[in-house]
């Protein structure tokens, strides 16, 4: 039982608690970023992966509008601009965001 | 000697046949079994000593756990909390579905665009319903993207609406294809070994490689899996 060290008391145990709080989401926030998993290959393959399935999906639905309503191939090929452009917005998007921006405008800090 | 691509190949273990439809147990669905009990024995068992210092075991738990509401408190932001217990069984399975496909002779099930689309397709409608119970027909408005002027929203709108339709496509089609082309690229390597001899050492050392790699991937697409699954929750519950 040390007389001189004895345990601190409850006065400012509240500041005392606040100011480690702060530290330690000071610390982890900094860690996650430093430890967040990029790979540059993988970043590319998606973005691929995006225009792909945009074309595709557009497309499908194009095709299969037409066949429903016999619109000859005119919906198809609007479908498949429209995918292509929906495709790039997700590929651009999604890159945006794994470089730190919020996925409209201009990254930010970088 | 097998076909790189036989390893996908679905075989009914048990043969079910209900009114001409097949509804078989196949390996596939085996495999899905033994990766929801083997989750779910890992949590049960490893929070059963509730204790304050945790074992191995509870560490790996606790991991898992702090490591996915970390995710969806970061992308989802809190609200997103309330899906906690979903996104969670969600990671778990396809991480577990993609460990267990490392195994020698086991089953990748995460390899078959059927089995990843349904789940993509299951948090999207999830998530579109969701999005429209919160704001209502204001959701709508999601699909009109602020600051553009109004003569180019009638191109605007379809551009965003097919966008977002075709993001269950895109979430599937990720996963299946780096499993599947993972596993048909180690096969590939693996059937040279043999048949190259004394020079069957690069193969070798590539599948070496590959097999690590193959780690990575499988983590990583569980993982960016539940990232894009909490992106989409945040477009819904914030509408930007």
């Amino acid at each position: 039982m040390p007389e001189d060290g004895k345990p601190p008391g409850f006065s400012d145990f509240d500041a005392r608690l606040a100011a480690t709080r702060q530290a330690r989401s000071d610390k982890r926030t900094s860690d996650d970023a430093a430890e967040r998993p990029h790979f540059d290959w993988g970043r590319g393959m998606q973005a691929g992966i995006e225009v792909v399935a945009g074309v595709a999906g557009g497309s499908l639905l194009g095709w299969a509008l037409d066949a429903w309503l016999g619109t000859g191939p005119f919906l198809f090929i609007g479908g498949f601009m429209l995918g292509a452009a929906a495709g790039m917005l997700n590929a651009f998007r999604n890159l945006r965001r794994w470089m730190g921006g919020d996925g409209n405008g201009p990254a930010q800090g970088q | 000697m097998a076909g790189p691509l036989e390893q996908f190949e679905i075989k009914p273990i048990v043969r079910i046949l209900i009114e001409g439809v097949d509804l078989s147990f196949t390996n596939s669905a085996l495999w899905m079994v033994i990766a929801v009990a083997a989750v779910y024995y890992f949590v049960v068992l490893g929070t059963r000593q509730h204790a304050l210092v945790p074992g191995r075991l509870q560490s790996l738990v606790e991991l898992s756990y702090e490591f996915v509401a970390g995710l969806v408190r970061e992308n989802a932001g809190k609200e997103g909390m309330r899906f906690f217990p979903l996104i969670f069984t969600l990671f778990m399975f396809i991480f577990m579905g993609n460990m267990l496909g490392m195994i020698p002779g086991s089953f990748t099930f995460t390899s078959h665009i059927i089995v990843t689309f349904f789940m993509a397709l299951c948090v999207w409608v999830g998530v579109t319903v969701y999005g429209f119970y919160l704001h209502g027909a204001r959701f709508l408005t999601f699909f009109a993207p602020s600051g553009a002027p109004v003569y180019m929203l009638p191109l605007l709108v379809p551009i965003e609406i097919l966008s977002y339709c075709v993001r269950p496509i895109s979430l599937s089609v990720r996963l299946f294809v780096n499993m599947m082309a993972g596993h048909t690229m180690m096969k590939v390597f693996a059937g040279f070994i043999i048949a190259l001899g004394v020079f069957g050492v690069a193969p070798l050392a590539i599948a070496v490689a590959l097999t690590g790699f193959e780690f990575a991937v499988a983590f990583l697409q569980a993982y960016v899996f539940t990232v894009l699954t909490c992106l989409y929750l945040h477009d819904a519950i914030h509408m930007h």
